[in-house]
């Protein structure tokens, strides 16, 4: 298991993640920030707010940014024009 | 040290109870009862903080009530079950007067006034249920941990020791939720938070982004239990920042 860190990429705003979380891989921690960013857009959505949080930035202990994972990335295959065409 | 209950307790009915008190000091963590297995005592808490948890098939755990100083866990024996498929742990570390579950179901079959007090603080209970499920459905992650953390300071004072990933659990969302709204009342001037330690700055600033979300059952333990237990959503406090 390795700790990751989940920063989050606010519109006006960094919030720093002190404590982190454990996965068993970095591809985990991957999916772990999708589902979370698909979380936060849904509770903002929930009561039609703007979605403020554009990412969430993927650390490791040293607090190196292994990956930034956009907002879009989550959200964006989920909607109806990425889905195949229904007819 | 009081319990809000036992406080509003007929003396005749306290003196029922009390040869048979235990008190006992309650670790972090500590398990008050187990899920399907036998609740042995009923604890009256003096401090602390107790949250009952309910989980669904092992996948996803839920906390669905909290109780402290103004009441009691184990609330089941009252209604006549031995178990639970729920289980309580403290959150937060303090002191009980326990008693063992079949001593005081058999007062309660001595002095229906007493039954009728502690029945009048499960349907508070109840009530501060339905008041999760309400929010938890109807509300947003912002507006229930303001909730949440009101819940937390009337119990246990403006300083709470939560982690991110523990409040993420009282609250059924994934941890970065929680590490966002944080970061976003402590921005607002509302609570102030170093790690894992959050303390409330602005109660009334509190109240309003809960939006309606806290208030309904401390009103109802106030109207039906006691009216006097200092800070269960009574008086708004301001604390120096």
């Amino acid at each position: 298991m390795t700790r990751y860190f989940f920063n989050i990429r606010r519109r006006t705003s960094l919030c720093i993640d002190e404590e982190g979380q454990e996965f068993a891989s970095f591809a985990e921690a991957y999916m772990g920030a999708i589902s979370s960013l698909c979380e936060i857009a849904g509770d903002s959505l929930k009561t039609a707010d703007p979605v403020e949080v554009y990412a969430i930035e993927v650390t490791d202990t040293a607090g190196a940014v292994l990956h930034s994972v956009t907002m879009t990335e989550a959200v964006l295959p989920l909607l109806p024009e990425k889905q195949a065409a229904i007819v | 040290m009081e319990n809000g209950t036992l406080a509003a307790m007929h003396a005749d009915d306290l003196a029922l109870l009390q040869p048979h008190f235990e008190r006992v000091e309650l670790k972090l963590k500590h398990i008050l009862f187990e899920a399907d297995a036998p609740i042995e005592h009923v604890h009256f808490f003096l401090g602390g903080l107790s949250s009952e948890i309910a989980t669904l098939d092992g996948k996803g755990q839920l906390e669905i009530g909290c109780v402290g100083r103004e009441g009691f866990s184990g609330h089941s024996v009252l209604l006549g079950v031995e178990a639970s498929p729920h289980f309580a742990f403290m959150q937060a570390s303090g002191s009980a007067l326990r008693i063992r579950s079949d001593i005081l179901l058999s007062a309660t079959d001595t002095s229906k006034r007493l039954r009728m007090l502690l029945l009048r603080f499960i349907h508070v209970l109840m009530v501060q249920i339905a008041s999760s499920a309400v929010s938890d459905a109807r509300f947003t992650v912002r507006q229930r941990l303001a909730r949440w953390l009101l819940m937390c300071q009337d119990r246990i004072g403006d300083e709470l020791p939560l982690t991110h990933e523990f409040l993420a659990l009282m609250l059924g969302v994934r941890r970065s939720g929680v590490t966002e709204m944080i970061h976003v009342l402590e921005g607002e001037n509302l609570i102030r938070a170093v790690r894992a330690l959050i303390t409330v700055k602005d109660r009334q600033g509190l109240i309003d982004v809960a939006a309606g979300c806290y208030g309904l059952p401390e009103s109802e333990y106030r109207r039906l239990i006691n009216p006097n237990l200092q800070s269960l959503g009574t008086t708004p406090r301001r604390t120096a920042s």
